[in-house]
């Protein structure tokens, strides 16, 4: 069962030999960027950042080079990945294009589609985002609403999509659509690459509740998409999403949204602040551990092409909840209150992650529908 | 070599480790049949190199054997033994047949200060305080860690010595799971065999790899807490269905299967790490982790596997409590939670760099500088 799925997984010493040559990347591309920035994690958008990452090649590092990859191991995208958001860099330009939408035409798209769309990515050039929740469907996928209506040389799509991630800087949005009715409501379901540029296609940002806006309402008015942006076979939008939810919930992103508080605190707090503290933070750290090698773990099996699903939603269901820890823990501990203009950078930092905390498990796949796929795992459904 | 261990561990103890047997050992009874199989099997001596009479193997390969004396509630030393046969050829001593145990002696409650070595004619005396010291009453040798001449050394003692009142006084108690948790009061007591810890193994081995051997007998009595719920929650009716299928449940069965594999998780790659020709600080960092990882999931998964079986899971007659108390138990031994969470805190806010370094490289000297345990402050 569970419990025997996560087999400790070494990174190989290629990858481990890319982290310094990261790590002094970083050190000179991140001055200037602030330690309330870096608590943004990868909702950090920075298009020159994104260009620079491009210019060593470190997007759509594991790609084949034909189409402007780097043909690199998983395992050095990983180390790539993970040195990223420990250092709080701004990666949400190229993020979800560089994490999903570029494997997903790597396994699905035609070669036409590969070689007109990866490239551009690789360069820093081209943004994905992916188009799901609906008014009436969040959790429930399957109620998908949005159609896409036959016409000469492709689809007519209307409906709306509802907390696009970063839509509003994006040029293309991966949006499951209804192209036919379907005796199941998981049939009928198709991927279609809507240009969110085209006539038809209105974004608009929403105001989260701290102020910024990262999410998007995005309607489809009889919007046009030609034949050749479908993805893979129509009908097949079901089981093309779900082969992506592993490589979505598994990765570091799910435990280290919060780590840029942690690292605020132990600077705060100095070398030896007393034995409480001290175990706060030991134990804070040991679950980092655990949950870096659980990631680890289902990053080996990916590249041995298994479909981890439920040991993925194991790890996203651990690590959000360990993120949405951080800050509670930081309250109990220090007597420093939490405001927006602080001189200091904790309370900026806290006063960030304090407030966005509840997204962790929102996005993703929400707690009770990742405990639900743990439980269908396990028998009980 | 894991697959061939898991099978044949698991036929040994499903087929003899029934609730019957559980309920004897409970009693005061030592299954002696069942001891001897572990030892005809060469369990015991599984980590021991194949010069001294053992298979040789890592503690990678072994993590099947320990795991399942979690899952089975094993009711005997079985990893005491393979721990303490381990560090004793690690040193270059003699192996002796029968249960060994181990002596956790760090933060000794003892009084009078920790334990002492001495020199006397040919051998060594002992005196000082073996705390709660596992399955004592039914061992033929225990192991501790003593320091002799400022170094600290392995020091065997035939437990038959200990019989004798004038050199050691006996205070037997019982963990929750009512292992036997035996503290002796040693005077002048006379170990059989010294050897100096080798560099490798760390200040303080008995500690650290105990700990590592909780973390998996912890991560496989969860899992079977797992099963058994899953088992129960599809087997129990209510409100005309099983109650498996109610989502309260369903949600509740989810975090502890999620508990039960970070426990897993955290417990294998410890396992992994002490098999490193550099282990040292490495394998420390990994078997904090571990031990805080699974210390704290085991509350939890107690919880939710009572909550699950209802009153019939907290009656002495059902099977549930094997597991749940040995949970309460093992998770206190070999340093608990707030003790190796505070070790892993105060390296990482010393250590000068940041923690993520620490993380990615492993390396994190937990117990290398001084103040860090009891003993060597005494010293």
């Amino acid at each position: 069962m569970l419990a025997k799925s996560f087999q400790p997984c070494v990174l190989p010493p290629p990858a481990e030999a890319l982290r310094s040559e990261i790590r002094a990347f970083l050190q000179t591309a991140l001055v200037g960027y602030s330690r309330a920035d870096r608590a943004h994690s990868w909702m950090g958008f920075d298009a020159a950042f994104t260009h620079q990452l491009a210019a060593r090649g470190w997007i759509g590092m594991t790609w084949p080079k034909r189409y402007g990859g780097g043909e690199q191991s998983a395992f050095a995208r990983y180390v790539l990945v993970e040195e990223l958001l420990a250092a709080g860099a701004p990666v949400l330009a190229h993020w979800t294009a560089d994490r999903q939408s570029g494997p997903l035409l790597l396994s699905y798209g035609t070669e036409a589609q590969k070689a007109r769309f990866l490239p551009p990515i690789c360069r820093g050039e081209s943004y994905f985002c992916i188009g799901m929740s609906e008014p009436d469907s969040g959790s429930d996928l399957a109620a998908t609403r949005t159609r896409g209506t036959r016409t000469d040389g492709g689809w007519r799509v209307s409906g709306t999509k509802l907390w696009t991630t970063n839509a509003q800087r994006c040029h293309y949005m991966i949006t499951l659509v209804r192209t036919s009715a379907g005796t199941e409501r998981q049939q009928g379901l198709s991927q279609l690459i809507v240009d969110l540029h085209a006539p038809g296609v209105t974004v608009r940002p929403i105001r989260d509740l701290t102020g910024e806006a990262h999410f998007n309402e995005v309607v489809f008015d009889d919007a046009f998409v030609p034949d050749d942006q479908l993805i893979g076979e129509e009908g097949n939008g079901w089981q093309q999403v779900m082969s992506e939810l592993a490589f979505e919930r598994s990765g570091p992103e799910r435990y280290l949204s919060s780590i840029a508080l942690l690292a605020e605190l132990l600077r705060r707090v100095g070398p030896s602040p007393g034995p409480q503290l001290e175990a706060t933070v030991g134990r804070m750290v040991a679950h980092i551990v655990v949950l870096r090698q659980m990631s680890l773990s289902i990053a080996g099996q990916l590249e041995l092409k298994h479909n981890p699903l439920i040991e993925a939603a194991c790890v996203k269901e651990l690590g959000t909840s360990f993120e949405q820890m951080m800050p509670e823990v930081a309250h109990a501990l220090l007597d420093l209150q939490p405001t927006l203009q602080a001189a200091g950078d904790y309370e900026r930092v806290l006063a960030y992650v304090t407030q966005v905390a509840p997204s962790f498990s929102l996005r993703g796949g929400t707690r009770e529908i990742i405990r639900g796929i743990i439980a269908r795992g396990l028998g009980l459904r | 070599m894991r697959d061939i261990l898991e099978d044949s561990i698991q036929r040994v103890l499903v087929d003899h480790v029934t609730p019957e047997l559980l309920r004897a050992c409970e009693g005061g009874d030592w299954p002696e049949a069942l001891w001897r199989l572990i030892e005809d099997n060469g369990f015991t001596l599984a980590l021991v190199g194949e010069a001294a009479g053992g298979s040789g193997l890592g503690w990678d390969d072994v993590y099947p054997l320990v795991a399942a004396a979690g899952q089975h509630a094993l009711p005997l030393p079985l990893p005491e033994t393979m721990l303490a046969a381990w560090l004793l050829d690690q040193a270059g001593l003699d192996v002796p047949p029968g249960p060994i145990t181990v002596a956790d002696t760090i933060n000794s409650s003892d009084a009078t200060g920790s334990l002492r070595a001495t020199r006397s004619g040919v051998g060594w005396h002992l005196d000082g305080e073996l705390p709660l010291v596992p399955w004592g009453r039914f061992a033929s040798h225990v192991l501790l860690e003593v320091v002799l001449d400022g170094v600290t050394h392995l020091a065997l003692i035939e437990r038959a010595a200990l019989d004798d009142p004038t050199k050691c006084s006996v205070r037997q108690d019982l963990n929750l799971a009512r292992e036997p948790r035996d503290t002796f009061m040693l005077t002048q007591a006379p170990a059989l065999a010294m050897a100096a810890l080798p560099a490798r193994l760390g200040p303080a081995p008995i500690r650290v790899y105990g700990a590592m051997v909780r973390s998996a007998q912890l991560a496989g009595a969860m899992e079977r807490l797992v099963q058994q719920s899953i088992q129960y929650a599809g087997d129990r009716v209510q409100f005309g269905k099983p109650i498996g299928k109610f989502q309260a449940i369903q949600q509740q069965l989810a975090v502890l299967g999620c508990e039960s594999a970070a426990a897993a998780a955290g417990a294998a790659f410890a396992f992994q790490q002490a098999d490193r020709a550099d282990a040292g600080l490495v394998a420390e960092f990994a078997i904090a982790a571990a031990k805080v990882r699974a210390s704290e999931a085991a509350g939890q998964a107690a919880s939710i596997a009572h909550a699950t079986h209802g009153a019939i899971g907290f009656t002495y007659e059902h099977t549930l409590h094997f597991v749940t108390r040995r949970l309460w138990s093992w998770r206190s031994e070999f340093g608990h939670h707030g003790w190796w969470s505070a070790r892993i805190g105060a390296a990482v806010c010393r250590s000068g760099t940041p923690f993520w370094d620490s993380v990615t490289s492993g390396r994190l000297p937990l117990l290398h500088t001084p103040a860090t345990t009891n003993r060597m402050e005494a010293t």
